[in-house]
């Protein structure tokens, strides 16, 4: 079974797939870890970030290595959702002129939707149905995206001005929010080197689609003990508590979220089983676009980490 | 990462080392339990016979440190885990999903078949503590007997010689010469009369002593007579005048002979 055969170099096929992302995106292993777990949890990602810090790179070049179909959305105002999902075309036929489902870029298996929040809303729901069925419906049909199918959507923290931030039950459809920050130093001056060089980097196949599906499955399968699963439910349930900071707390999507991204994580770290470190680690990006702070907490300049460290640190 | 198999659906080789280090370690829970509730004992009965009350008494911390320690009873797995750090949170993971049948599980349940081979049941007894309190037990233990035996001591009058000793003893119906120097009378009774202690200890090796008939001292009220004053009378002996020659000639003849 490739699932056997999976898992007896698991974690070796990630560390392969760090080091050749490495040769074209240097340091944001934590950008790049977390987009590992969300495709093996086959989770989506909103990826935020300054722009010109290779959010669009990462994304390009780990379809690369993954060898899977990757298309590229640039969201505007004026975007339309048959844009998105496809339109029916006339097309003649025999001299007969018949309808053709023309497919959109969400027929892909890696879909990045770049600067999300300059989309309408009209747009943006577009992308709701296929991130939570996998599926697009058009008239009175239905069509179902190929798998693996992962959006990476991306948003610019500043310029605000003309965007249509999304609404909080689009936001809960992402199972990540991560952060890309700025590089340190030395890693900016690798970058500078790299990119200033006649050399273009040029990443390799590492794996293919049915070992991804595979992995995916092996997540699933990842082990739990009952008290770490308590542990993650007092997490959650935490943010529900009345706070100061918390206007309303994250969703059961949280809880969901957070143990399988935790067992994901357990598997990239070569662990037959999820500890309260993975759990910890991935509370961050989990919850921290699901939950809502009170204007108090905003005007204090508050941040939802901060209210998740705090919860952690409550619970020990 | 191995994928051996190395059990079947819920049976896999280390839930039957689980429930085995388990049982050890409520065995040894228990043993640390008694123990700590004997030196409970041991205390509270030193302290309460110096403070003269009841000894029966310290068995009341002692029923109440139990019934704590069988309430609060720790988790096994925590236990293990702190001996062996190597088990912590896989352990378990394995043993709640123990019903599932994975890849995952099955190499999760054999690599922690293997690690249980080098877990040792004494590592859960913390030996130097358990000896501390059997010392610890036979310390109180020696004081108090100790105590009582000093006490005893000093309520009997102790004998001059070993001679003197013997001679007590064998009329008290105990030993006689050569026997050691034990508490020989034994733990002394409050002997009570008509329902109301007295303040007499009785030896068992004193022999019986029978009370008959021994009634309530009944006290009859007395009226008070007069206090007067009434002349003393001279001392006069009254003898006929006849007999006065016979009697003179008596004593007379009675200190001639002296």
């Amino acid at each position: 079974m490739i699932e056997e055969k999976v898992y007896g170099s698991v974690k070796e096929t990630f560390g392969i797939i760090s080091g050749e992302l490495e040769k074209a995106i240097v340091g944001q292993k934590e950008v790049i870890e977390n987009l590992l777990i969300a495709l093996l949890c086959e989770g989506h990602v909103l990826l935020e970030g300054f722009p010109g810090l290779g959010k669009t790179m990462i994304v390009s070049n780990l379809a690369k290595i993954l060898d899977l179909k990757f298309t590229r959305i640039q969201c505007t105002p004026d975007i339309m959702p048959s844009d998105i999902t496809g339109t029916y075309i006339i097309e003649e036929q025999e001299g007969r002129k018949v309808f053709r489902f023309e497919k959109g870029p969400v027929f892909t298996n890696i879909l990045l939707a770049d600067e999300i929040n300059r989309a309408t809303p009209k747009a943006q729901s577009a992308l709701l149905e296929a991130m939570q069925e996998k599926q697009v419906t058009l008239g009175n049909k239905t069509y179902k995206l190929e798998r693996p199918f992962f959006v990476l959507a991306t948003q610019n923290p500043i310029e605000m001005e003309g965007t249509y931030p999304l609404p909080e039950a689009q936001l809960d459809r992402f199972l990540l929010k991560v952060l890309v920050n700025y590089s340190t130093f030395d890693e900016e001056d690798k970058i500078v080197d790299i990119y200033t060089s006649n050399a273009a980097q040029q990443v390799n196949k590492i794996m293919d689609r049915e070992t991804l599906l595979a992995l995916q499955k092996l997540t699933r399968q990842v082990p739990i003990g009952e008290e770490t699963k308590k542990y993650v439910l007092k997490l959650v349930t935490a943010t529900r508590a009345k706070s100061e900071y918390i206007e309303y707390g994250a969703s059961p999507r949280a809880s969901i979220g957070l143990v399988l991204t935790a067992k994901a994580r357990a598997l990239i770290h070569g662990r037959n089983f999820v500890s309260r470190e993975d759990i910890k680690a991935m509370a961050y990006p989990v919850m921290r676009h699901r939950i809502i702070l009170t204007f108090d907490a905003e005007r204090k300049g508050v941040s939802q980490d901060a209210v998740i460290q705090d919860i952690l640190k409550g619970l020990g | 990462m191995r994928s051996k198999q190395v059990g079947r659906l819920g049976m896999y080789e280390f839930v039957d080392k689980v429930k085995e280090i388990r049982s050890a370690i409520l065995r040894l829970r228990i043993f640390e339990t008694l123990l700590d509730a004997v030196v409970l004992f041991l205390f509270f009965s030193l302290i309460f016979l110096l403070l003269r009350v009841k000894v029966t008494y310290a068995l009341i911390p002692s029923f109440i440190y139990i019934l704590f320690r069988a309430v609060k009873s720790r988790d096994s797995f925590q236990m293990v885990e702190e001996r062996y750090p190597n088990f912590r949170e896989g352990l378990r993971a394995a043993y709640d999903n123990r019903e599932k049948d994975n890849i995952v599980i099955r190499d999760l349940s054999d690599k922690i078949s293997r690690e249980m081979d080098s877990v040792r049941y004494s590592s859960f007894l913390n030996s130097k503590k358990a000896a501390g309190k059997i010392l610890l037990s036979i310390f109180l233990a020696f004081i108090i007997l100790s105590i009582t035996f000093k006490f005893d001591v000093l309520l009997v009058k102790k004998p001059v010689s070993a001679v003197e000793e013997a001679q007590v003893g064998e009329a008290l119906g105990a030993g006689g010469l050569g026997e050691s120097k034990q508490d020989i009378f034994g733990a002394p009774s409050v002997a009570k009369i008509e329902g109301e202690k007295l303040s007499l200890e009785l030896y068992p090796g004193a022999g019986e002593i029978k009370l008959r008939d021994i009634k309530e001292r009944k006290f009859s009220e007395v009226q008070h007579s007069a206090v007067g004053v009434s002349p003393a009378e001279a001392f006069s002996e009254d003898i006929p005048g006849k007999y006065e020659s016979i009697v003179r000639v008596y004593f007379e003849k009675l200190a001639e002979e002296k």
